[in-house]
């Protein structure tokens, strides 16, 4: 067989076949692995912190239902009441809000994450 | 399982899901970084960070492309723009290319190196050698069995670039291999 033979079908499956067998186009195992791993605590974090705004939400919403049905009792009295109490301790308010807060961070985020990814190491 | 459903689920932070994302199009996104990068110390980061990008755009995808086509342009978006960062010669005009690299091609070629390897190592060097825009072109149509509508939207060349790269890509290597084993049609007929 002349060389001026090789016709491109049979170029193109010897390119495949060569491609195929080339070892650096093989991804490493170890790689997608981590990979994966960084997207699932992605994903898990992503979840937790929408979980957390959604509970924060509601909590928010209840307190505006709330303020709204005592201002429909007993008009904006006891509000305002609420408000100067609150105006006149704000420093003793301000670091409780904080201390729940920091404790709701590590409690609904830093805590389940960590116990998520603590039981899938434990399970691989 | 379709992508509009693997989508959804990616989305909805279902971790099995989103392990077969990355199974089913590791490969495609592996072989983009390689053909264009090569292996270096920064493939791996790439790769990480092709995937993150995905996973972040993923809730904005529109699915007016196949999954796989999106997730190859952004791969081929972060190996252009890793290149350009790190000042490598990468010319994106797909007009002007490769007459010249061609040539280059043709002259760089030390063939005495690789004379005694066999067929697949003279192949893969010759392949190698060949623009990097060639390069591209043939891994995702030979391997990833892309269609050239596809290689378009990836690279975002023109249909008929796509086309003719794989042609001349296809000449060059003929015409090397021949030059190097002469009896090359009858090698193949036992590869």
């Amino acid at each position: 067989m002349s060389p001026k033979q090789i016709n491109s079908g049979e170029l193109d499956r010897l390119m495949r076949n060569v491609l195929a067998s080339d070892v650096d186009l093989v991804v490493p195992s170890c790689l997608s692995e981590r990979v994966i791993q960084k997207l699932e605590r992605k994903a898990l974090l992503r979840e937790l912190v929408l979980e957390l705004l959604l509970k924060g939400g509601l909590v928010l919403g209840s307190l505006a239902i709330l303020a709204g049905v005592l201002m429909l009792v007993n008009g904006t009295g006891l509000l305002t009441r609420l408000f100067t109490r609150f105006a006149d301790n704000w420093q003793i308010i301000a670091s409780l809000l904080f201390l729940a807060l920091v404790t709701i961070l590590i409690d609904q985020i830093g805590l389940r994450f960590y116990h998520a990814f603590n039981r899938e190491s434990t399970k691989g | 399982m379709d992508d509009k459903t693997l989508i959804k689920k990616v989305n909805d932070g279902d971790l099995s899901a989103i392990r077969f994302l990355v199974e089913k199009h590791k490969g495609l996104i592996w072989h983009i970084i390689i053909s264009m990068v090569g292996h270096n110390r920064d493939d791996e980061d790439l790769f990480q960070d092709v995937f993150l990008r995905v996973f972040k755009g993923l809730r904005s995808f529109r699915a007016d492309s196949r999954l796989s086509t999106w997730i190859g342009s952004i791969t081929h978006h972060v190996c252009v723009d890793y290149l350009r960062k790190m000042k490598k010669e990468t010319d994106l005009r797909y007009n002007e290319v490769d007459q010249q690299s061609a040539l280059n091609f043709s002259r760089e070629m030390n063939w005495k190196e690789t004379e005694n390897q066999d067929l697949n190592k003279i192949v893969l060097a010759a392949i190698a050698k060949l623009p990097e825009d060639y390069r591209t072109v043939i891994t995702l149509y030979h391997l990833d069995e892309c269609s050239y509508r596809d290689i378009a939207e990836i690279t975002g060349m023109p249909d008929g670039t796509v086309k003719s790269y794989i042609s001349r890509a296809r000449n060059l290597l003929r015409e090397k291999l021949l030059a190097v084993v002469p009896d090359l049609a009858q090698i193949m007929d036992d590869f």
